[in-house]
């Protein structure tokens, strides 16, 4: 199924004109999709200058000479790192090149079931880096705009992020991504994904919208399984948050509020907050989705102490607590079975911190 | 199985450990038991079921639940998995903090009797609490062998695989005394100067590779000489010396395509920043792809940011470069694969002990 000499398939991506990335694939197979529709909101024409981020995925052949051997996994040479990572079946090794200069220089290697998972890992963590390297803080955690204002719900996996941002949209606010969103200096970018659904709430009941007969199939097959297994097997579906948001998207907006949603057992909103202590939950939010970047970057300082990096999530924490000074900082304990009643909590909270400011 | 560990003054008590034919071979603390005296303790874990009380506590990841001072943890890595909670985060200092741990139901076939059954809740769970436990007290759990001769310490440190344990061996075949070949405790000396505690985290198997072995490939002859090594239960007399003063640093790094050690002075706050770093390293080293090892400490500061507990081992890096100030260190560059020149090039590095600034040894 792959493996045969075809031209090579070449996307370009630009987020905001911030951030480039260039992907080619010498490979046809269907567990590519997954890697095409990752940043497809973003997709560009190519604009013949050089990307910050250039992947080749395909088969490829090392050089470690010279390079530092870590614990028999990384390898590391200036500005260079190579690394192999397994995650149950998936196996990927990972060549980054450039990592002193200003254009990184990738090459992915990944078996059939790592190309559904390296976009979101190794791909995610790029472009982290080179966002977090020119000052753009990605973070995990939805963005929702009201009266031209941004709100940030950084929240752990499982506590409700999704739902709230569908909810919000629901109520007509704009919408910047569900999974991430990135904190630049003068406000809040869009980081539109897919975004993974587990049909336990019927999204299109709730926001009104059609999906495509194909996606309408497999998200009754997927039920049926879930019904017929009383549960155990619940697959996710992935949704183009353009077919389901459209002319709500927001690409731009400035910050307003930062409410940190944590699992808690009954619901309830903080007082407002200091910078600093939201802050640090919110960079150990981050930390918890970049395990990879983490990892590869402490490798990489070990081997090139003198190189910047080595002060990324040190800079990262700086500027977060700098950006978030002067917004509306708040904890929302959200308890494990998601009402109507929470969402009402929070969008009553959310529209007087918004309008608030709002006013002149 | 109980038992009583006192590390250089903090006072670690384990209850319910699994009998292990051959304890001292895994058991990380096996070479600080001291006998049971029944006065308090600092660290108290047990090992066993227990029941976690989970009442107005926070949730992350379906994995830790968190409420002040408590901390609940399901975590699972490599086929392993584990519960354990923790009480007394953030106490006041002389209270004691107490750990409960239980085993998945498939630990003890991955990991069998014979070795250490209780190895998971060593590494997974009770090390970053002690790394913090020690850091509150002044001293810094580091990834190192350490060597002392005349009263002055090296330090060689290095990632796993570049044969620290046989460079240590060869360097006592020579007469230097062993203060551990993985790990040892860094700590301030009077008013200024650093001191190195030993920390010997196995050392029957030490021993092996001290009479045994010449490098640390481990054959299956070896293995065999290994089991039977240990069945025997000699009596040990491999001394560890207890304290010293840090005389100088060695750091070997492995490149490949490399063909005999070549040796170049680093600069004492590099050398702080590797020995960090080298620390933090062990965190993510050995486990699958997105397990941290004490993550949980995170995952604490998380619902309560302004909690102290980990602060101390934060700033771990900041602690080392004051530690480190005026220590003359080097680094070594080997080939993979070990032989004696290594050794040779460490101690020829470390035979002038005089605090003269580096690069004036030879």
């Amino acid at each position: 199924m792959h493996g045969t000499a075809v031209t090579p398939i070449i996307h370009n991506y630009d987020f905001h004109g911030l951030l480039s990335l260039r992907i080619r694939r010498r490979h046809v197979s269907w567990a590519d999709s997954f890697l095409d529709s990752t940043f497809a909101h973003y997709r560009v024409e190519p604009s013949g200058r050089e990307p910050d981020i250039d992947v080749e995925v395909g088969p490829f052949r090392p050089d470690l000479r010279g390079a530092l051997r870590l614990d028999g996994r990384w390898y590391v040479s200036p500005g260079r790192i190579l690394y192999k990572t397994r995650y149950k079946v998936a196996r990927w090794t990972t060549e980054i090149g450039g990592l002193d200069g200003p254009h990184l220089k990738v090459r992915i290697d990944a078996n059939g079931p790592a190309r559904m998972v390296f976009p979101g890992e190794t791909i995610y963590s790029l472009i982290r880096l080179r966002l977090a390297e020119k000052g753009l803080l990605l973070l995990h955690g939805p963005a929702v705009t009201h009266a031209g204002r941004a709100l940030v719900l950084p929240a752990r996996g499982g506590t409700g992020k999704t739902i709230t941002a569908l909810n919000f949209a629901r109520r007509g606010w704009g919408f910047m991504g569900d999974d991430s969103s990135i904190l630049a200096p003068g406000g809040v970018r869009s980081f539109v994904v897919p975004f993974n659904l587990r049909f336990t709430y019927d999204v299109a009941r709730l926001l009104g919208v059609r999906f495509s007969p194909a996606k309408r199939r497999e998200i009754f097959l997927k039920k049926c399984l879930s019904i017929a297994t009383l549960g155990t097997i619940n697959l996710f579906s992935r949704i183009d948050a353009r077919e389901v948001f459209g002319p709500n998207i927001v690409d731009e907006a400035p910050l307003g509020a930062v409410y940190v949603l944590i699992q808690g057992p009954r619901a309830a909103i903080s007082e407002p907050q200091p910078a600093a202590a939201i802050a640090r939950s919110v960079l150990i939010n981050t930390l918890f989705e970049a395990d990879e970047l983490r990892a590869m970057l402490l490798a990489y300082c070990y081997g090139n102490p003198e190189s910047p990096l080595a002060r990324l999530w040190d800079d990262f924490a700086v500027r977060l607590a700098e950006r978030l000074f002067g917004c509306m900082l708040r904890r929302v304990t959200v308890p494990a079975r998601y009402t109507p009643d929470v969402f009402e909590m929070i969008w009553r909270q959310a529209e007087e911190d918004l309008g608030r400011g709002a006013r002149p | 199985m109980n038992a009583l560990y006192d590390i250089h003054g903090l006072r670690v008590r384990m209850t319910g450990l699994a009998d292990a034919s051959f304890p001292d071979i895994n058991a990380k603390l096996h070479w600080f038991t001291v006998p049971e005296d029944g006065r308090p303790v600092d660290l108290e874990m047990a090992i066993g079921r227990f029941e976690p009380d989970l009442g107005s506590c926070m949730v992350l990841d379906r994995r830790y639940w968190a409420r002040p001072g408590y901390l609940y943890l399901e975590e699972a890595d490599k086929g392993l998995s584990w519960r354990a909670e923790i009480q007394g985060l953030d106490r006041v200092p002389g209270e004691p903090m107490r750990i409960c741990f239980a085993h998945g139901p498939w630990n003890r076939r991955r990991q069998p009797w014979l070795l250490f059954p209780d190895l998971v809740a060593h590494l997974y769970v009770l090390w970053p609490v002690l790394e913090c436990e020690l850091a509150a007290r002044g001293m810094y759990l580091v990834h190192a062998g350490g060597v002392e001769r005349d009263g002055r310490a090296t330090l060689i440190a290095g990632r796993g695989g570049v044969n620290k344990t046989a460079i240590v061996a060869d360097l006592v075949h020579r007469g230097w005394q062993a203060m551990g070949d993985d790990f040892v405790l860094l700590a301030r000396d009077g008013q200024a100067g650093a001191q190195v505690l030993a920390f010997p985290t196995s050392p029957r198997w030490f021993e092996f590779q001290l009479r045994h072995m010449e490098d640390e490939e481990l054959m299956f002859v070896d293995k065999l000489r290994l089991f039977w090594f240990l069945h025997r239960r000699q009596e040990t007399n491999v001394a560890f010396s207890r304290r010293s003063r840090l005389g100088r640093l060695v750091l070997v790094d492995q490149t490949e395509g490399c063909a005999a050690p070549e040796s170049s002075p680093l600069d004492p706050a590099a050398a702080a920043a590797r020995l960090a770093l080298n620390c933090r390293m062990e965190r993510v080293a050995y486990v699958g792809h997105g397990t941290v090892i004490g993550r949980f400490l995170e995952a604490y500061r998380y619902v309560m940011p302004d909690s102290t507990y980990s602060r101390a081992w934060d700033g771990l890096g900041q602690a080392l470069a004051g530690l480190m100030s005026g220590v003359p260190a080097c680094r070594i560059v080997a080939p993979p694969a070990y032989d004696r020149r290594l050794a040779d090039a460490v101690e020829s590095r470390s035979r002038c002990g005089r605090l003269d600034g580096f690069g004036t040894s030879d």
